[in-house]
């Protein structure tokens, strides 16, 4: 009796304070704190965000003065509206995103899908950026871009195994170089999805691209004025524009990718786009529109290799370009008849002002069927896709 | 000044000597012929294995284990196999595998009696190796025999090139098959026969290679997951699946196929009977067939390939959140063949929700895109209707 009646108030601390560690636990993990950022939150210190949700409605962080912003296993969401035009605005420092899901509503911007964006999630005009597992997504398509910097040179972006679905434009990384872009999947992503703009020494390897466009205007990539663009293991499929474009760059390497059932060509390299293309599809992408050299810039030393092309209208074509080499590739397409076929794979009308030519190993398969009514006797076999003249079956 | 210098010059002669003398700048070439019974461990690494002329069987629980090294196989009715594992451990890890094949018939719609790798029992690792064989419609690269149950293999991180039949588990439980790469192999690429088995992030490019097989065959099993695979081109059925439950296909695509993308059949026995394929892919060793139950297909682009599902009897069937996309020559024609009734006569408990379809851009020159531009909602019954 004496010693049970010592050990009451050691019971009573024990279980009091094991209910208010259950509590705090259970409190952080089901009633994540909730925190409103109202009007432009200026982050000129490190700041780091974990476990959180971010209410963003009216309000936008502006990190500045070579600051630093973590934000972690957080869920953010608000609104980007005229008055609320970004949601992250890193003037000068750096940014880490991990794991968070980001939940973009729009108000009071029209959808535009044939313009180039002017609303923004992420701005970078100078600093780091470090974003991984993160999944962003948006209520209204065709209004505002997922990240664009600015034309200030950034440099060692990581990007990585996001999904980002349904923005006005992806990964738009202009002056940006040392990037790494893995592993993303992005899904109805109109305007453009993975984007170099004068960069250089990118590279954007094992990213899925899903309806690239949104079956309006936009490419799978953009690779522009850029150089040292490392470009391998993607998957850029149903695009509505151009799978790929290359414009005015240098030392490309595309290998091992599959494009597949685009409405235009696979990979298309210029040095100039006009504002419209073949299809009157307007292209409003202010990049394509800054083509004052176009004349003497050449693309140089663009190399193909390995990819898969699959049911896309058209497979490569390629204009003013010094040393392309398309090698050990596959081309799989559909023509109505032989003379069709033979004049959409001939290099000779696919290729302008294309010197240094090598092309090795590059097979074609006429696509299976889809229709119920008809034969697969053209599908069921390979052919070399020769250099000049076009396939024959 | 030389007393100091010596000691270091003697380690820069000893460290040039060891680089220049290790199996990467000079790899020892080791013959084998003849059929080798391995019996204790054995270890080649950093080697050229000339084994055109011999092969190994493994028994006694052995352990074999190639690394780093290059392997010149040529397999033919007198050399009928690589490597036969009776009982032990298998591993092959970073190898590249020349296989030549040798006074064998090419035959595409039987199945290869021979094989690279053969096993019966024992335990197999095999990661980031690439496999090449010359002639297609030979040789098949890894086969189990159904008489004994195996367990968790690990098949990863390989390339695999123009084989005729690419893992074959049959009886095989806890298999982990994951991110290798298979082109031109025709007949079944991956056959499971198994429970538990895992198959993520692979890439099949032409399955079947033009003439008979599919990218997978899921047959009498139980809890298969099927994630992150991308089969393109496939001159039968994306995936095949035939009297199993609890089946997960999620986050796949399937493009441009021959046939369906993803057919489940009714394993009655006259279905396999006449079917040359099934006859000749089935084990010879009677199977207890489930029925078909628990299949859940989620999140999948069935893209550009003749038809997308069908099956025939199923209890308790998910499809949500799949994109459809296929080509029609006319209204009529879409909505038969994106029916369900038509599709999916005999299903009890489907589950059918939020599932896209689109039809498929022209690659007619020229031809419109009229129809091509919307996603419209897949319906559950009566097939899709574009306006």
């Amino acid at each position: 009796m004496k010693i049970a009646y010592l050990n009451f108030p050691r019971y009573f601390f024990k279980r009091f304070l094991t209910f208010v560690f259950c509590f705090i636990l259970l409190n952080k993990i089901c009633f994540a704190e909730t925190v409103i950022i109202d009007g432009k939150t200026i982050i000129n210190q490190p700041t780091t965000y974990q476990n959180v949700t971010l209410d963003l409605s009216h309000g936008y962080f502006f990190v500045t003065n070579n600051a630093t912003l973590k934000i972690e296993n957080a869920e953010i969401k608000g609104i980007i509206s005229p008055d609320n035009p970004y949601f992250l605005n890193v003037f000068d420092g750096d940014l880490t995103l991990e794991n968070n899901i980001f939940d973009v509503h729009v108000k009071n911007i029209e959808s535009s899908p044939k313009k180039s964006p002017f609303y923004r999630t992420i701005h970078i005009r100078k600093g780091k950026l470090s974003m991984t597992g993160n999944y962003f997504t948006i209520d209204k398509p065709y209004t505002v871009a997922l990240l664009m910097t600015e034309k200030i040179p950034t440099s060692g972006f990581i990007i990585k195994n996001n999904k980002v679905d349904n923005f006005h434009g992806g990964f738009m990384l202009s002056y940006t170089s040392n990037a790494l872009v893995s592993g993303n999947t992005l899904s109805h992503v109109s305007v453009t999805n993975l984007f170099t703009l004068k960069g250089h020494d990118n590279t954007f390897i094992d990213n899925t691209v899903l309806f690239s466009g949104n079956n309006n205007v936009g490419n799978g990539a953009d690779i522009i004025d850029s150089n040292n663009i490392i470009f391998n293991n993607n998957f850029i499929s149903f695009g509505s524009c151009y799978s790929m474009v290359v414009l005015r760059s240098q030392d490309i390497f595309i290998d091992n990718n599959r494009i597949i059932g685009g409405i235009t060509h696979a990979i298309y390299i210029t040095s100039n786009i006009s504002l419209y293309d073949a299809f009157h599809t307007p292209f409003m992408i202010l990049a394509y529109e800054d083509n004052n050299n176009a004349e003497t810039y050449k693309n140089k030393n663009i190399s193909i290799t390995n990819n898969y092309f699959g049911q896309n209208r058209f497979g490569i074509a390629a204009i003013n370009v010094d040393h392309l080499y398309v090698k050990g590739n596959i081309f799989i397409q559909k023509f109505m008849n032989n003379s069709s076929r033979q004049f959409w794979t001939n290099t000779d009308n696919l290729f302008q002002d294309v010197i240094n030519l090598d092309w090795e190993n590059n097979i074609y398969k006429e696509a299976f069927v889809q229709n119920i009514t008809e034969n697969n006797i053209n599908g069921l076999k390979y052919v070399l896709y020769p250099s000049r003249g076009g396939v024959i079956l | 000044m030389l007393f100091f210098y010596k000691p270091r010059s003697i380690k820069f002669f000893v460290a040039a000597y060891v680089l220049l003398s290790t199996p990467l700048v000079y790899a020892e070439t080791i013959k084998v012929n003849g059929n080798q019974i391995i019996t204790k461990s054995m270890t080649y690494k950093n080697v050229k294995l000339d084994m055109t002329h011999g092969s190994f069987t493994i028994k006694n629980n052995a352990v074999i284990d190639i690394e780093n090294s290059t392997v010149d196989v040529t397999i033919s009715p007198s050399n009928p196999f690589y490597i036969y594992l009776t009982s032990g451990s298998v591993t092959l890890k970073n190898n590249v595998f020349n296989v030549v094949s040798s006074g064998i018939i090419q035959n595409p719609n039987i199945q290869s009696p021979y094989k690279l790798i053969q096993v019966d029992k024992g335990d197999v690792t095999i990661t980031d190796n690439t496999f090449t064989i010359d002639t297609p419609y030979t040789v098949a690269l890894f086969t189990t025999n159904i008489k004994y149950l195996t367990n968790g293999f690990q098949i990863q991180g390989n390339k695999i090139k123009n084989f005729h039949g690419g893992i074959y588990l049959a009886n095989s439980n806890n298999a982990e098959i994951d991110n290798n790469v298979f082109t031109n192999v025709s007949f079944s690429n991956i056959f499971n026969n198994g429970n538990i088995n895992n198959y993520h992030g692979n890439a099949f490019i032409f399955p079947g290679n033009l003439k008979l097989g599919n990218a997978f065959d899921i047959v009498n099993s139980d809890t298969v997951n099927l994630v992150d695979n991308i089969i393109s081109s496939g001159s039968n059925y994306g995936i095949f699946i035939l009297g199993s439950k609890n089946i997960l296909l999620d986050n796949n695509k399937i493009t441009d196929g021959l046939s369906y993308g993803i057919f489940i059949q009714t394993p009655t026995f006259s279905s396999i009977k006449n079917d040359k394929y099934l006859s000749n892919l089935l084990p010879k060793q009677k199977l207890n067939f489930y029925a078909n139950d628990t299949i859940t297909i989620t999140n999948n682009i069935i893209a550009q390939n003749r038809y997308g599902l069908a099956g025939g009897v199923i209890s308790n069937l998910t499809v949500e959140k799949n994109t459809f996309i296929q080509r029609f020559a006319d209204s009529k024609t879409r909505q038969f063949w994106t029916n369900n009734h038509i599709l999916l006569p005999s299903v009890t408990n489907l589950i059918w929700q939020n599932n896209l379809y689109k039809e498929a851009f022209t690659q007619e020159v020229p031809g419109n895109n009229n129809l091509s531009l919307q996603f419209v909602y897949f319906p559950p019954n009566g097939g899709v209707s574009l306006s």
